[in-house]
């Protein structure tokens, strides 16, 4: 490994271009912003060639005792790296998503959002617990002032529902943080992961880092800052809170609840699936009746992300691979869908579904993104979607049939409101003249949306490019939680050779909870 | 010890009190034409007071070596991280303060050497070892502080500030007074490390009588819950510059007084105090945040805002060790330069006129107009509500961190959870100056003395903080070593 | 109409597996797959011939128009309708796939299979009467399209671009003729013909006959399948005999007698309206499934997510707050002398709660 430190300086080039964009003036900055990022993300496909796949656990590290209490200590893994990859690769095409519609205060525009990306590539990067939660924090500054200006009509609301639920959720893990380390004498991540906290402390910071984590991802019931934070925002900043924002909930998980304190992950686990259960069905069915596009995409991410947090609690290879390729779909496709419902808003300036109608006929390349983007939502087989809720699901499946029943309708309902969603918008008739008169994409837009949709495909249909470097990873964090591993009711086993009775059948045994 | 010895402890003291009276002489013979060199002046003696206090805090100077006047006085090195912050304070309220009265025509004289006074009582205070000493610096400074918060006469929102500081701090004097002499009569001395092993056993209810009325009285000084009542209308009707003063070094002071108090004098009766200090750190921590919603005054708003600082300051009292000691240090260095910081941009915003701006409401679409002012003020009170990665989280952190050590939890989680009741109201000044639709009000220029100032501050609350958390958590160590190791 | 007969096909397939005659079940999907694309094509390049009409009332005559097209439909309808020769053992794809389930399900020998059999005979019935229809109302026949709204439009277009007058037309062409498909479209139909008229008979043999063909891929019942030959002649025949009834019914009521079928309907009109709306099959989802999903969607967000979650949740606490905030401001009234209240009373709690300790 070079000891050159590429992460540091992924974090400190969008820092200094911010800074730079302050004092930009408008067509300066936006310039400064795009190639800032596409240097960023060159820097990622550099981080993600060097990975050396099979090697340490923990590559690229960097530590300087730089402060009292913590250390600038930086390094990632497999996990790590797919998301620092997937925070590089939106945050091109959020910077071209806001060429044209935002046009006031540019330059603070584009400085919050490059230093978003600081933030989030920090979240991911940080090996110490501080400066995670340091980074963690901080993004709710930039969003809050993404949201607040350059936001929609009741932004206002939106922000200060977003930043005061999920600082309230965060303060509690910070509480959490300082008595591990008090007990433990490390603030390395790494060290605090094989770490063996008392089972009873476990239960008290479980608790306080899912406060956290399960406002972030959000889970029901406190999901209800998204919808309000999504419909708000700016397209770009829907795409960044879709699809990252909502991941750091769920690398929180996978990064500290699952592997520091295993017991209590094991003893609560029951509660994640009912939330996680509840939050499928319920959501679904509250994407089935919006009128906003937006808001419709904000509940199903919940939707999604609940899929996420049943596959991480499965406890077992299948459903922790599942829910990250969820949640790099996800991120993929729920900003690919916020885009898409951007490039008619710019069009129309209207969000509400019932204003389009028929743009198959005059935007047929638009309805064939849009198209391709909800399959993957729905999780088609051959993208994205399917092969993360494909295992997902699979892996809850060992653990609990009776929770792989129920998401899997959540599944169906995904496709039912996707599906009407898309014929409102794309099919039936022309009914407003201004909707039919909108120009298909154009060169930007084309630019924007193709990355999107070739690697959904790519993701789809090969996605062992994005699984093998997470592999090893995840089977350390399966061997970490095995101890705790509960009993699942459903035993599926290896299809036998036929006989000549009935074909074998996975039989679900009597339901005996999940605890 | 020989008197020379003394002499020597008290050197920036006698520095202060010696140029203090002839800067008045030289006011009362030069008259108000005087003022400003008069300033410089009494900056200048407050930044050879600081050198001369500064080698006590690097060589972490404690015991007995430290005492003056047979235990009377007491230049530790925790005295000494006190009073440069009290000292800078100081600078600050004298280099912000000419600007500002000079529009109103009234930059008297007296102003910088009421402030020298003020920070010599302060200075006799933090150092004090001894009830006796102890009340007499506390007096100088309060009889300073009401005339500076009177000090613009004609206007009678500064009159009124005086005369209900004066009568307020009377009582709570008065109550501290009353609690002195039960110790005095149950300890028999004055003494604080006479006190600390008196006061051991079970209590007669006359000591513990007297531990609570001197907690009161000092709760007044640094305005915690319930004794805060006086703050939002000083704060509001004293002079901006004066205000800045009072959020700042006062609070250190009083602060200061208050750890060694509690941790000096009565160490040893931890049980009888701790869970009055929690809940008068909850009680200020929720009521700041409270009282602070709704405030349409940005200065009110930052009166509250202190009271919720003090809240977080107490957590770090609770813990009662030697850590919660360091990080209460920590905090309170954070602290001064997010509030003066806060009242400098306050006292930068002005309409054309160069009135002062102080409508929270006013302040709408700053952003637009005063890029810079906003982003400077929309940084501290990001600050100011903890929010990493600013310095403000730094200062929390520790607080919590000891709080955490000292098996405290139940505090530390109720006390962050209503930080964010306190995040609200920061966040609205945010909101009024991004959010909102320009007004046009605040677009008057500002004084590159007031420029400066702000630019020091923010930069020492900007992350970049962060790299200062080595030496400064290093001197708070040392500081409050000489705290418990006074005893 | 194309897509609710594969339902039906389907259900074939089904019972076929459910009286363990897999091999046959899989003949029949593999069958099926060629007829049934031949007629899924064929109906889109009757379609596109009928400028995107796609109801077959409005068809008639199409054989003189669009001759390919329906030799190829032709060819599917034979084959789904399974005709054949049973003593020769040959005929149409859908001949020895189909037989082979109903033998099968005969010779399963429970009640169950015996019942299954007279079901699949009695839809062979049916199967055998709408395809037919559905050829004779398309092919034969006098052409009826000039109510054809999409017609319609398409001669109204030609119109507009002035190639023709405004000649009267009386034959029920509206002015417009009905082309042949292109190429691309035609090549796929009689790939598909050849499939559907030569599949049955060339596989036959492997698929039912044969344990070696699926190595185990399937369960073969070595036993069912013997006895599945073993059936009366009447059973073996029977497939047929109904497929020629339908047949005849068809062509009675559509070529011959054309007004029966609305006599028909006229006196079995709630029998018919029943099974013209689908069995109310989506009439019965939209109530049980569609309403409820929209019902509860819209009460889990309304009284759920802003009615109960925001309303106490977040919008609740900032109520609170709001509240706390107010009673702070009051407290906070200016007066020295409640300020030295409430600090003497803060003292007087202060030493209450030391002494009571």
């Amino acid at each position: 490994m070079s000891g050159f430190p590429i992460l540091s300086l992924m974090l400190f080039l969008p820092l200094v271009a911010a800074i730079v964009c302050l004092f930009a003036s408008a067509s300066q900055a936006r310039v400064i912003a795009l190639s800032t990022t596409l240097l960023n993300l060159a820097l990622g496909l550099v981080l993600w060639n060097q990975y050396d796949i099979g090697g340490a656990q923990w590559q690229f590290v960097e530590r300087l005792p730089l402060f009292a209490g913590f250390d600038w200590a930086l390094g990632i893994d497999g996990i790590a790296l797919m998301l620092i990859l997937l925070s590089v690769f939106l945050m091109p095409i959020c910077i071209g998503a806001s060429w044209r519609s935002i046009d006031k205060r540019v330059g603070e525009y584009m400085a919050a959002f490059l230093l978003m990306e600081t933030l989030m590539i920090g979240v991911f990067a940080a090996q110490d617990l501080f400066l995670f939660y340091i980074f963690f924090e901080a993004g709710l500054i930039p969003m809050y002032l993404i949201i607040g200006v350059w936001g929609g009509a009741d932004r206002i609301y939106a922000s200060y529902k977003f930043f005061l639920y999920t600082l309230l959720g965060s303060v509690l893990m910070l509480i959490a943080m300082l008595w591990m380390v008090n007990e433990a004498g490390t603030t390395d991540i790494p060290t605090l992961m094989a770490y063996d906290f008392a089972p009873q402390a476990q239960t008290w910071l479980w608790l306080a880092f899912f406060a956290s984590f399960a406002v972030k991802m959000p889970m029901w019931p406190v999901h209800t800052w998204l919808p309000d934070a999504h419909v708000q925002a700016p397209t770009a900043g829907s795409v960044i809170l879709a699809g990252v924002l909502l991941k750091m909930g769920g690398y929180g998980f996978i990064r500290f609840s699952l592997p520091m304190f295993p017991e209590a992950s094991a003893q609560f686990a029951w509660l994640v699936f009912a939330l996680s259960m509840i939050a499928v069905v319920v959501t679904s069915l509250i994407a089935l009746v919006q009128h906003d596009m937006k808001k419709l995409i904000a509940y199903s991410s919940v939707a999604h992300m609940a899929v996420v947090t049943i596959g991480l609690f499965s406890f077992n290879v299948q459903g922790l691979e599942g829910a990250m390729i969820v949640m790099l779909s996800h991120g993929l496709v729920s900003g690919a869908l916020f885009l898409a419902v951007g490039v008619i808003y710019d069009r129309l300036h209207t969000r509400e579904i019932d204003r389009y109608g028929g743009l198959a006929i005059n935007m047929p390349y638009y309805a064939l993104f849009f198209m391709l983007f909800t399959m993957a939502s729905i999780g088609l087989p051959g993208t994205s979607g399917f092969v993360g809720e494909f295992l997902a699901l699979g892996g809850i499946y060992q653990v609990s049939s009776w929770v792989a029943l129920v998401c899997t309708t959540g599944i169906i309902l995904g496709a039912a409101y996707m599906l009407y969603l898309y014929r409102r918008v794309i099919f039936g008739i022309q009914k407003n003249a201004d909707a039919a008169a909108m120009p298909d994409l154009d060169r930007r837009e084309w630019l924007m949306m193709v990355p999107l949709a070739a690697v959904v495909l790519w993701m789809g249909i090969y996605p062992e490019s994005f699984l093998a470097p997470m592999r090893a990873d995840i089977a350390a964090l399966d061997a970490r939680l095995a101890r705790a591993k509960p009993d699942g009711d459903a035993l599926p086993t290896a299809g036998k050779p036929a006989k000549s009775d009935a074909a074998q059948e996975t039989k679900p045994a009597a339901h005996e909870g999940s605890h | 010890m020989d008197l020379l010895q003394s002499l020597t402890l008290v050197a920036p003291e006698e520095l202060l009190s010696i140029s203090g009276l002839i800067l008045l002489l030289c006011a009362a013979w030069r008259g108000d034409r005087a003022a400003r060199p008069i300033s410089w002046l009494a900056i200048a003696v407050l930044v050879v007071a600081s050198a001369m206090v500064a080698p006590a805090l690097c060589s972490g100077a404690s015991g007995p070596a430290t005492e003056a006047f047979f235990g009377q006085f007491r230049a530790d090195a925790f005295a000494s991280f006190a009073k440069l912050l009290i000292y800078a304070s100081a600078i600050a309220a004298l280099v912000i303060a000419p600007a500002y009265f000079e529009r109103l025509s009234a930059m008297k004289a007296e102003y910088p050497v009421l402030v020298l006074f003020a920070a010599l009582g302060m200075s006799i205070m933090v150092s004090a070892s001894n009830l006796m000493t102890l009340y007499i610096g506390l007096e100088m400074n309060s009889l300073a502080a009401y005339v500076l918060a009177a000090f613009l006469r004609s206007d009678s929102r500064s009159a009124e500030a005086g005369l209900k500081y004066f009568v307020l701090g009377a009582l709570a004097s008065g109550i501290l007074l009353f609690g002195m002499s039960l110790i005095y009569g149950f300890t028999g001395t004055t003494s604080y490390t006479g006190i600390h092993a008196a006061l051991t056993g079970d209590l007669a209810t006359g000591a513990v009588f007297g531990i609570v009325f001197m907690l009161a009285g000092l709760a007044f000084k640094i305005s915690a819950v319930p004794f805060h009542m006086w703050t939002p209308d000083v704060y509001e009707g004293a002079p901006t510059p004066v205000t800045a003063f009072f959020a700042s070094a006062p609070k250190v002071a009083a602060m200061a007084v208050t750890m060694r108090v509690a941790l000096e004098a009565f160490g040893s009766q931890v049980a009888v105090w701790q869970q009055i200090v929690i809940f008068v750190a909850l009680a200020s921590i929720v009521v700041g945040a409270l009282g602070a919603i709704g405030q349409q005054n940005i200065k009110r708003l930052l009166a509250y805002s202190s009271i919720n600082n003090v809240g977080f300051v107490l957590v770090g009292l609770a813990a009662a060790t030697q850590q919660g000691a360091a990080a209460m240090l920590v905090y309170l260095a954070i602290y001064v330069a997010m509030t003066i910081g806060a009242f400098v941009a306050v006292l930068m915003l002005k309409d054309h006129d160069g009135n002062p701006v102080e409508a929270i409401g006013d302040l709408a679409g700053l952003s637009s107009e005063r890029k810079v002012l906003a982003a400077c003020l929309a940084m501290l009170m990001f600050s100011l509500a903890g929010i990493p990665p600013l310095f403000g989280f730094w200062g929390k952190f520790v607080v919590f961190q000891a709080a955490v050590a000292a098996d405290l939890i139940p505090l530390a989680a109720i006390g962050i959870a209503a930080s964010v009741i306190g995040a609200f109201y920061y966040l609205k000044v945010v909101k009024v100056m991004y959010f909102d639709a320009p007004v046009g009000k605040a677009l008057g220029k500002s004084d590159w003395m007031h420029q400066a100032i702000l630019a020091l501050c923010v930069l020492a609350i900007s992350p970049l903080g962060y790299l200062a958390t080595k030496s400064l958590g290093h001197y708070a160590q040392a500081a409050a070593a000489a705290l418990f190791g006074a005893v | 109409m194309i897509a609710y007969s594969t339902c039906s096909q389907l259900g074939y397939m089904f019972f076929a597996a459910g009286v363990g005659a897999y091999g046959a079940a899989m003949f029949h999907l593999f069958t099926h797959a060629f007829f049934k694309a031949l007629l899924f094509l064929g109906a889109g390049s009757v379609i596109h011939a009928m400028h995107h009409e796609q109801d077959m009332r409005y068809y008639g005559g199409l054989r003189k128009h669009i001759p390919l097209t329906f030799w190829a439909m032709l060819a599917g309808t034979l084959a789904i309708t399974g005709v054949g020769i049973y003593w020769l053992h040959a005929g149409f794809a859908g001949f020895h796939s189909k037989d082979a389930i109903l033998e099968a399900a005969f010779a399963s020998g429970s009640e169950s299979g015996r019942f299954a059999f007279w079901v699949g005979v009695t839809s062979a019935l049916l199967t055998s009467f709408y395809s037919w229809r559905l050829m004779f109302l398309t092919f034969w026949g006098k052409p009826r399209w000039d109510q054809s709204e999409h017609v319609q439009h398409a001669v109204h277009d030609g119109h507009a671009h002035g190639d023709h007058g405004h000649a009267q037309h009386d034959d029920g062409t509206a002015g417009y003729h009905p082309h042949e498909s292109p190429a691309s479209m035609l090549i796929p139909l009689g790939l598909l013909s050849v499939g559907a008229v030569f599949a049955g008979w060339v596989f036959s043999h492997a698929f039912l006959d044969s344990a070696e063909f699926w190595k185990g891929s399937i369960a073969y019942n070595e036993q069912l399948m013997h006895a599945m030959h073993e059936v009366p002649l009447w059973v073996k025949l029977s497939a047929t005999v109904v497929m020629l009834l339908g047949f005849a019914t068809a062509w009675y009521a559509y070529i011959r007698n054309t007004s029966l079928p609305a006599a028909f309907v006229e006196q079995f009109g709630v029998l018919h309206k029943f099974f013209y709306n689908k069995w109310y099959f989506d009439e019965l989802y939209d109530l049980l499934f569609v309403r409820p999903a929209f019902w509860l969607g819209d009460k889990f967000w309304k009284l759920g997510d802003i009615g109960i979650i925001d309303r106490f949740g977040p919008n609740g606490a900032a109520w609170v707050v709001v509240q706390g905030a107010g009673y702070a401001r009051r407290i906070q009234s200016g007066y020295l002398y409640s300020y030295a209240l409430v600090m003497l009373l803060g003292l007087v709690a202060a030493v209450s709660w030391v002494i009571a300790r």
